[in-house]
């Protein structure tokens, strides 16, 4: 459904991803891992269109989006969560919620299955997002990109911040969302996280791919490894 | 009662500084652009009423039916063109493509419609007043100028918070960026917030017009003056920039009671020291709150 190609991007001189492909199937479950400078976020938000990628395509259901609009993306059914949350301090829960239709899907999304979903949120949909405690800050912005019907869900860093618990529980409605056939590309710095959730992962490495598979046929010494670099250290074939 | 009479004249003032001042304040608010050209725009909307009242021989009370909404689209064009573009550059830039604007709008009325002022001649109503007592009476023209700044201001707050555009300008004003991936549209939100803000800008010309005169240099002055209402009431705050427009013309009147040529300088005070003693205005909110 969504398919990465060689893509590059750049932050003036500095070289934030190379040549990075990947792809993502309705239902699955993909993690973006590595260590902080990685290139992970600037991934998500290239894909999301917050950055215009130097070289490669991003292409989703076969039509090639990389010069559209953050905006017309969400309309395709691409949205991101974006790291730290970046609710609207200005605008309540529920207008918080609801500014997620603006260039949404039709889909089984709204309100009411918002509330359902997390039903704290629904006695405190009048209130600013301010007063809400971080965990409760990310459920409005994980509810903020469901109301847009989403096909691929991209997730920028959802446990920032927070407690072991209040992780557990905002990663805990993934799995009746990739039911209904949502695709999920997450970035973690979670390493243990990200692993239990996905059903393939990629490890990056100053914009780099430095291993891929799944969760389960890659032992704990080679992500250790593709994570910190030590595989290119020993040599360029100890990191396939 | 002269005291009474002063104060009176300075909130109707006060009514034509905050219509000044509240397509100054939502541009600033919403886009962060500080149009330097404002008060020149609203010379040119006077001036194009002119123009209509010319050509369809329309009352000049109702010459804003035909006058907002061109500005409004006028407006839309002018920020996606023009102050997006060099939005994206830097901020200083907006400032000095603003202040090129007003100088080529200047220039431009003077060498098509010459320095002559104008003023919108009303017929009868032109010198009917309400009279409260028998020293005491408000001219109606300042009574439908007031009006005209609480409805535009009421309104705009109201549609603010209240419509699905609206909420779409306030979220791209918190955060542009999350707005976008939120899926709003920013450029043509912004468009739209600037639509709004010169049909305003459009009200504020032709009242300019009815109140007193214009003529091609006759915006700058104006575009102080709405700046001096946005920064007391409180910059973000549409409530603040109705009780600052009203604060700035009281203090001219009464400062112009006090001693005839002291009305601009008590203006100017007052601002000064809401400045020192309280620089984020009287209303602190955020847009539509």
């Amino acid at each position: 459904m969504l398919e990465i190609r060689n893509l590059t991007v750049r932050h003036g001189y500095l070289q934030a991803v190379t040549n990075v492909s990947l792809t993502l199937s309705a239902g699955e479950t993909v993690a973006i891992i590595g260590a902080n400078g990685a290139g992970k976020s600037t991934l998500l938000r290239s894909i999301a269109g917050l950055h215009r990628p130097h070289a490669g395509d991003i292409s989703f259901d076969g039509r090639v989006i990389t010069r559209l609009a953050s905006h017309a993306r969400v309309r395709q059914g691409l949205v991101l969560v974006p790291e730290g949350r970046r609710l609207f301090p200005s605008l309540s829960v529920d207008e918080n919620l609801l500014i997620g239709t603006t260039s949404g899907r039709p889909g089984s999304w709204n309100l009411r299955r918002v509330f359902d979903l997390f039903p704290w949120m629904e006695a405190r949909r009048r209130e600013p997002t301010v007063h809400l405690s971080g965990g409760e800050q990310q459920a409005v912005a994980l509810g903020r990109a469901l109301m847009a019907n989403p096909r691929v869900l991209l997730l920028d860093e959802l446990s920032l911040g927070l407690a072991p618990t209040v992780v557990r529980r905002i990663y805990g409605v993934l799995p009746d969302l990739i039911r209904d056939g949502i695709g999920v590309l997450l970035v973690e710095q979670d390493v243990g996280q990200a692993l239990r959730v996905a059903d393939r992962f990629q490890c990056l490495l100053e914009g780099r791919t430095t291993l891929e598979g799944r969760p389960a046929e890659a032992t704990p010494a080679a992500v250790e490894a593709a994570y910190f670099g030590l595989a290119a250290r020993a040599g360029p074939a100890g990191a396939a | 009662m002269n005291w009474v009479n002063a104060v009176i004249q300075g909130v109707m003032l006060g009514g034509l500084y905050a219509l000044f001042a509240c397509g100054l304040s939502l541009l600033f608010g919403v886009v962060r652009v500080v149009n330097l050209a404002h008060g020149d725009f609203a010379v040119l909307a006077a001036y194009l009423a002119l123009v209509v009242i010319t050509v369809t021989h329309v009352p000049a009370l109702l010459t804003f039916v035909i006058v907002a909404p061109l500005f409004a689209l006028f407006g839309y064009g002018v920020q996606r063109l023009i102050i997006q573009k060099s939005l994206e550059v830097s901020p200083l830039t907006t400032l000095l493509v603003t202040f090129g604007l007003s100088v080529v709008i200047q220039n431009a009325l003077l060498v098509f419609a010459s320095a002559d002022s104008h003023s919108f001649d009303l017929g009868r109503l032109t010198s009917a007043s309400l009279q409260i007592t028998p020293e005491l009476s408000i001219a109606f023209v300042s009574l439908i100028i007031f009006f005209t700044a609480v409805v535009v201001l009421v309104g705009l707050q109201l549609f603010l918070s209240n419509t699905a555009t609206g909420r779409s300008i306030r979220a791209a004003a918190d955060d542009q960026e999350a707005a976008a991936i939120a899926g709003v549209n920013t450029r043509h939100v912004f468009g739209v917030a600037a639509a709004i803000a010169f049909a305003t800008v459009a009200l504020a010309g032709l009242a300019l017009g009815t109140y007193s005169s214009f003529d091609p240099s006759a915006g700058p002055p104006r575009l102080i003056y709405a700046f001096e209402a946005v920064i007391i009431g409180g910059v973000g705050s549409l409530w603040g920039t109705l009780v600052g427009g009203i604060i700035l013309g009281v203090a001219q009147t009464v400062g112009a009671q006090i001693d005839p040529s002291g009305g601009v300088l008590a203006g100017h005070l007052v601002f000064l020291a809401v400045l020192a003693l309280r620089p984020q205005g009287l209303i602190r909110a955020r847009l539509a709150t």
